[in-house]
């Protein structure tokens, strides 16, 4: 019975892709991004993974298609007539198709020569996880056996931002409203809902160490309720430029390269945590990186945001 | 009859109804005319079609406080559908999309 359904969300995966590749228009493609992001979601669960999943449904549907969403309308507003005419080309691209062959024969090569029954490092991880007091496995590679990689995101995702702010005129962004949908039915729709998402923020920080949730996710609830707030009309753009946001923004790296550090101090290596204090260290960790998160979410979408013909949000 | 049975009756019919009123609400978003009657047909699917689910969930469930996070579930997806249908329904009308009319001879 399961079997018959995953075959079915596996066909429909790959019909949604190819779906938001068709050149039917901008729009339908970026609807068919969003749906395919709630559909890998579904697949995420069904391969036990719903840390990923709610990930997945949270930046890659959620957030990503809010952004993309916004870009389609500044492109159908610079270049009135048929989007697809002006931006896309029709036909296939014979390189990019060559390459995603070759990577995709790659791919199915390594996953064929697989060995049929190893644990890999399942064993090691449930043990070490069981050592260091974080239960949840997904948590315990993020940032402590794989700690390396997640501070490099967190990189990226800071110089992202920066990147997007520095494209846009510093006037430009702050002075802009966004405000462009309010009304007394979001008015209050956003009154009841905020404070839900802040509590569910601050729920899947929390039960981040031994339980599906953790910085990502809570950042991504948390950038989503920022993003309500903008779009509503109740938190000025301004308020992107603001100091506090500004420092809201680094301090998710900065906390976690100074935690990174803290080891050496004791006579270890990096992102080496003593024992004792893991939990503790991973905790505050992913404390300020949901912050940082939120805010760099938020943040992307008011500078990326184009303005509408009144002033808001198209 | 124990209660178990009941329980387990109610909340099949549950999932049935639940399974109706989503598959009226796609064949509505996808037959009817405009903007305006596919959101009508929408959030009826969103709303009764999740509570029905929630219902039949929330008896299977075994416990009150899953029953009580299904609610909340339910209610938070219920504000989101109504104030979303506002949303695009004034977008739409602001746009000057007419409401589809029968047309009549």
């Amino acid at each position: 019975m399961m079997l018959v359904f995953d075959i079915i969300l596996m066909g429909v995966i790959v019909w949604i892709a190819l779906g938001s590749l068709s050149p039917r228009g901008v729009y339908k493609s970026v609807v068919m991004f969003v749906v395919f992001g709630l559909f890998m979601a579904l697949g995420w669960v069904r391969l036990g993974a719903p840390d990923v999943a709610l990930a997945e449904a949270a930046i890659g549907a959620g957030v990503t298609g809010v952004i993309l969403l916004d870009a389609a309308g500044h492109l159908r507003q610079r270049t009135p007539g048929p989007i697809l005419e002006r931006h896309v080309r029709r036909g296939v691209a014979p390189l990019p198709l060559l390459a995603s062959v070759i990577v995709f024969f790659v791919l199915a090569l390594l996953v064929v020569n697989l060995p049929a029954e190893a644990d890999g490092l399942a064993p090691l991880m449930t043990a070490g996880a069981e050592d260091s007091g974080i239960k949840n496995v997904v948590t315990a590679v993020l940032l402590d056996f794989r700690g390396y990689d997640t501070l490099l995101e967190i990189a990226v995702l800071m110089l992202a931002t920066v990147a997007v702010f520095s494209l846009r005129d510093a006037p430009d962004i702050l002075g802009r409203r966004l405000a462009g949908f309010a009304g007394p039915l979001l008015d209050s729709f956003t009154r009841i809902v905020t404070p839900f998402m802040l509590v569910i923020a601050g729920h899947l920080v929390w039960i981040g160490s031994s339980e599906p949730g953790g910085a990502f996710q809570a950042g991504a609830v948390l950038g989503a309720a920022g993003i309500l707030l903008a779009l509503s009309g109740f938190a000025s753009p301004r308020w992107a430029g603001r100091r506090v946001v500004r420092l809201s923004l680094t301090m998710g790296l900065l906390v976690f390269i100074a935690i990174a550090l803290y080891p050496l101090f004791l006579g270890g290596t990096l992102l080496q945590y003593p024992d004792e204090t893991r939990k503790t260290l991973i905790l505050a960790m992913e404390t300020w990186l949901t912050l940082s998160i939120g805010a760099s979410l938020v943040s992307l979408f008011i500078a990326s945001a184009s303005p509408g013909p009144d002033g808001g949000v198209a | 009859m124990s209660i178990q049975t009941v329980l387990d009756t109610v909340s099949v019919l549950a999932f049935i109804g639940s399974g109706f009123f989503f598959v009226a609400g796609s064949v509505g978003l996808v037959r009817f005319p405009d903007v305006f009657t596919r959101l009508h047909a929408l959030t009826k699917a969103d709303n009764l079609g999740l509570g029905l689910l929630v219902v039949g969930l929330a008896l299977r469930s075994g416990s009150w406080t899953a029953a009580a996070k299904l609610f909340v579930v339910w209610l938070l997806i219920v504000f989101t559908g109504a104030t979303a249908c506002h949303l695009v329904a004034s977008a739409a009308r602001k746009k000057g999309i007419q409401p589809w009319v029968r047309e009549t001879s």
